[in-house]
This record gives C-alpha cells, structure tokens and sequence, in this order.
C-alpha cells in the first residue's frame, strides 16, 4: 500500500535529481487535508509577490482609497527589465489601474507591477496581508529591487556566473549575500503561507469581495511552462502565478476540479545548477507537485 | 698521505688499535699491515697535534689525549659505516610509479624486465587519481602518471560514449539525446569512472550537460570502472570512456559531439633525471600501458620541465 511516507519520500527524489532545493504544500481546499515537504522554508518570492500586490490593489479600489480607471502613463525611460509587455514598449503608454492588475498578475509585467507598487507600497502589501491573518509572507520592496542585483549588471554572456553566484553565496539559516535573496530582507515567504493565502482568496469571507476578480486574474496567466502541463485538463481548471528569478522557480495556484473540488499548491524552489533555462527542473517540480496532488485527492475521497 | 689525511681510515685504525690496546692485532681488525696501521695513527697524530698511544715495551696505551678524542672517533667509524650502508640501499630502492587503476599489466610487466636489465628496480603502484596525486605528494610515489588537461598531455586517448545496447543512432553523441522527454520518468544516465572524474573533464561536462537542459543527476561519478561499465551492460545508461575500454568491455562506442574530450596523461616526477631515465627504460611500452596514443608537438624539455615541478 502506498503510503503518504513513500509519496513523499519519491517526491523528494524527483526533486533532489534535479538539484532543486524545494518546498511544496498541497491542501484540498474542501477538507482541509494538507501534504507538504519543508512547508515553512522561506524563499525569495519573485514574481509570486505580485499576488498579495494584486490583493491590495483591489481592497484599495473597494475602500475607494484608488480609482480603477485612473490612467497613468508609463515612459519608455522608466521601464524595469522583464522578458515581456512594457518592457519592450518603445513609446510612452497611458493605461488604467485596473489594466496594469491584468499585466502585472497574467502576463508578470514587471513594469506593471512597479507602477502598482507606486500607488500601493510594499508596507500596504504587507499589511494587507496581516490584515488578512497571513504572517508567513512579507514584502519589503518593489520589483526593480531585484533587478539592482549583480545579475542585472552582468552582461548576458556571462549569466551563467550571475547564477553560480546566486547559488553559492547562499548563507546559513536562509541567509544570502545578495540583499534581494536573503529572506530576511527580500520579499519572502514560505510555501505554507502561500497555499494560506489561496486558501484565504478561495473561501476567507473576508476576502469574498476580492475573490472573483482574483481568481479570473490567476485563470488568465500566461505562464503555463512549469506547474500547468502536469496539472491542467479541460476537467481541471489552474489558477496560478509563477516566480522566476536567476535559481529561483516557484509556482502557486489552485487547480479546480470539474466535481468540485479545489486543490491549492504551493511549489518554492531554488537550483544548484547554474544554468537558466533547466527543463529539467521544470518537469520535476511539475511531477512532485502532481504526485502530492494525486495523493491528497484520492487519499480524501 | 700526511697532506691528504683519510680521515675515516685513520680513524678505523685508531680504534681498532685501541679496543684491542695492540698495534697488531689492532691492524687486523682493521684490516691493514701492522706498518699500514702505523702509519695511518702517525698521521691521525699529526693532524691533531698530539700523540695518541703510550708505546711501553709490552703493551699500547692510550694517552691522556687518546682517550678524549676515542669517542668521537668511534662516532666518525660508526656514522661512515652508516653511510655507505645507505648509499647501498637507495641503489636497491625501487622506482615507484603511480599508475591508473586500468592499466595494462602486461605493458606493466614489460616496462619492469627492461627496468630490472639497467639496474630500475621498477614498481606500479595503481591507485585512483587523488590517491596518486597525494601519494606523489607526500613522496610515497617517485613517479606519478597524472591526469592533465589536453593541452600538457603527453599521452591522451580520445573519450567516448560507451553503451551496452545494439540499438540507437550511430555517429557522434550528443547530450541533447539524454533529455527525458515529457511525462517520461526514467532517465538515461552518463557514467563518470574514477579516472575521468577530474576537474578537466568534469567541470566540461557538467556545462554541457548544464546548457543541454539535463538533470543533475544524469552525470554521475562511479565508485569504480566496473561499476560504470556494469550500468551501461546492465541497462540503458551510457560510461564515459576511450575506444579501448569500450572494447575490452564489449561496448558499442560513440565520439562526442558537443565537445573533444581526452584522457591525457603526464608524466609527474620528483626529480627530473629520474624521469626522463625512466622514459629511456619504459620507451614506447607507455602507450601501451595506457592504452592511449603518444600526443606529439610537445618539446621534451617543456615535459621534463614541468614534471619537475609538479608537486601542485
């Protein structure tokens, strides 16, 4: 018989193969059943931060503290470095708050996000977050934050140093030479926090008048390279956001099943390998994920 | 004789004279003519400028002088005695030569009968790199063959895939053929032998294997070359390894394609008269016993220059 123990224990093989220093939690939303391994690890949060951002925002238009329609204009010299949306816009564009939430949260504009960031800073994330009773998650700083790091000032040829850099100069207790991923001064958080939140945006009354839009946001996410292929069918609907910075890959998001049910999952990562692009690691945290998912589902039917 | 004084010889007859308190039976134990034994204790007596021996009628006794000076003169026999001892046996001493643990032993073989015939009492002493290295370090080696990076390599033998199935592509190999393909858990491994687990060939590797989007665990060093070859016998994984070891093992055996790697070697030595006396003796029988081929366009005074110094 298969046990939680072994699930587990094979999870943590696919990730250790594939050099990853993980944490997942899986919890049905519906029973509350939870499996996870190292839950209260914390991690720099990369991109994943822009879900308690997108939060915020929204319970600062419902306080009528900001105005969804409010238009800003965002300058080409004013950009912060990102792969994709006004990053790569060559000319001033005018947009409106609640546009800026959809690129910030679907497509990880990190632009976007910075100007969100203006209007709702890292402190009022934070507190939003407290409020909301998530003590596992802080944010300390906007996106370009991270981008001061040694691996922006590199040029791309020698990227591959930036990582081993990033990978060796980690300290003990979680801490890093690198200010952006020492988690004591980053935007961190655990996997546990993160699978709270979601559990929190999925059923919390307090955060009932956010949910919807929330979760319409996290359905439209473009990044479907890590989690989503081993989760996602038309009979299982993934809700998501993704985080990706130089050793660090992470995904959370809830996977909705066609009977009903919900499943939140957390995945945090870090590499030892020093290499950008890894497949590999890719395919393995989507395995780990799917096999603690499997698990959780049958086990609680 | 008095100008070039033998001081050791002069000083055997000393105290052979002394023990036995006899000018003959002294000369004797020393091994000399009486008037041989004389002469040198005349001589010894000169140089120190004071007489040795009281000559009464019926015995020899040593002077007030003879008995300060007899101790030290005993040191001088016994650490001369010492020393030609010695010289003795570091000629006797084998020429130690730290070797790879897959060697031909029949090259081995060869290279010791052509020692032994000038006078090398060669030994091979196989052992892992690292072992070799701090073997050669500490001095417990004379002679190391080292693994070195292609461009100091005196002898190199190009590195393969090698593989136990009929199957698959034939030509060169690339890494890009090792990656999983989605929903597929099983994974292909690269083998690493001790030998090749050396940071030119390695740290190579793991970029590669790096830029090809593979696993880490799909580059793994092996406790030993059997247990590399047995992986690749036994299933589907792949052994590093020279065209020679492919076929010794049975292996089908595939060139790189990504990037030419070999496994060189150089011959390490403490002293470089000791090595390149060596080369004399062990000739062409090296290539052999590396089972790789001679690297030319390296000057033997480079060579012997940087076996001298390689201790690092």
């Amino acid at each position: 018989m298969q046990t939680d123990r072994a699930v587990i224990r094979d999870a943590a093989e696919v990730l250790r193969s594939a050099g990853l220093r993980a944490s997942i939690v899986v919890r049905d939303l519906g029973s509350g059943r939870q499996l996870s391994i190292a839950a209260d690890d914390a991690y720099p949060l990369a991109s994943v931060v822009k879900l308690p951002l997108a939060l915020a925002v929204l319970q600062a238009i419902d306080d009528n503290r900001l105005d969804p329609a409010q238009t800003m204009t965002l300058r080409p010299d004013v950009r912060t470095p990102g792969l994709v949306g006004y990053c790569r816009f060559q000319h001033p564009t005018t947009v409106a708050v609640e546009d800026l939430l959809y690129m910030a949260v679907c497509l990880s504009d990190d632009t976007a996000a910075d100007a969100l960031f203006d209007l709702c800073p890292p402190a009022s994330v934070t507190a939003s977050l407290r409020q909301a009773g998530i003590t596992g998650i802080t944010v300390r700083h906007s996106i370009r934050e991270l981008h001061r790091t040694l691996a922006s000032v590199l040029p791309p040829e020698q990227m591959p140093q930036a990582l081993a850099l990033a990978i060796r100069a980690s300290t003990r207790g979680g801490g890093h030479l690198i200010p952006q991923l020492d988690v004591s001064s980053a935007n961190a958080g655990t996997a546990n926090a993160c699978v709270e939140l979601l559990d929190r945006i999925w059923r919390s009354p307090v955060l009932a008048p956010q949910r919807e839009r929330l979760r319409g946001l996290l359905a439209m996410n473009v990044m479907r390279q890590r989690l989503a292929p081993d989760l996602e069918s038309d009979d299982a609907a993934w809700h998501s956001k993704t985080g990706t910075f130089l050793h660090l890959r992470h995904e959370i998001g809830v996977l909705e099943h066609a009977d009903g049910r919900a499943m939140a999952v957390a995945v945090l990562s870090e590499s030892s390998v020093p290499a950008q692009r890894q497949p590999a690691a890719e395919q393995a945290l989507g395995l780990a994920a799917k096999l603690l998912h499997d698990r959780v589902r049958s086990a609680a039917a | 004789m008095a100008r070039h004084l033998d001081l050791r010889a002069a000083c055997e007859a000393f105290v052979s004279v002394a023990e036995r308190e006899s000018f003959t039976a002294g000369a004797v134990g020393a091994g000399v003519t009486q008037s041989v034994a004389s002469r040198r204790i005349a001589a010894l007596e000169k140089h120190l400028g004071a007489r040795l021996f009281e000559r009464t009628s019926r015995r020899v006794e040593l002077t007030e002088f003879g008995r300060g000076v007899l101790p030290s003169a005993i040191k001088l026999v016994d650490a001369a005695l010492e020393l030609s001892e010695d010289a003795e046996r570091s000629h006797r001493l084998p020429v130690t030569l730290g070797v790879p643990l897959a060697h031909d032993p029949a090259a081995a073989a060869e290279i010791a009968a052509a020692g032994s015939g000038r006078s090398m009492n060669v030994e091979f002493v196989p052992g892992l790199p690292h072992e070799r290295e701090a073997a050669f370090g500490a001095g417990r080696l004379s002679l190391n063959l080292e693994p070195v990076a292609p461009d100091r390599a005196r002898w190199a033998a190009p590195l393969g895939v090698g593989s136990g199935g009929r199957r698959g592509p034939d030509g060169d190999f690339y890494f890009t053929e090792l990656r999983p393909p989605r929903g597929i858990r099983s994974v292909v491994r690269l083998w690493l032998a001790p030998e090749d687990d050396v940071p030119h060939v390695r740290d190579r590797l793991e970029l590669v294997r790096n830029g090809a989007g593979l696993a880490p665990t799909q580059l793994r060093p092996a406790a030993s070359l059997t247990t590399a070859m047995a992986a690749a016998l036994g299933g589907d994984d792949l052994v590093l390894c020279t065209g020679a070891e492919a076929a010794v093992f049975g292996l089908r055996w595939r060139a790189l394609g990504d990037l030419r790697l070999v496994r060189g070697y150089a011959l390490a030595s403490r002293e470089r008269d000791l090595a390149s006396r060596f080369l004399e003796v062990a000739g062409p029988r090296l290539v052999e016993l590396l089972q790789s081929a001679p690297v030319t366009g390296i000057s033997t005074e480079a060579r012997s220059a940087q076996g001298g110094t390689d201790a690092d």
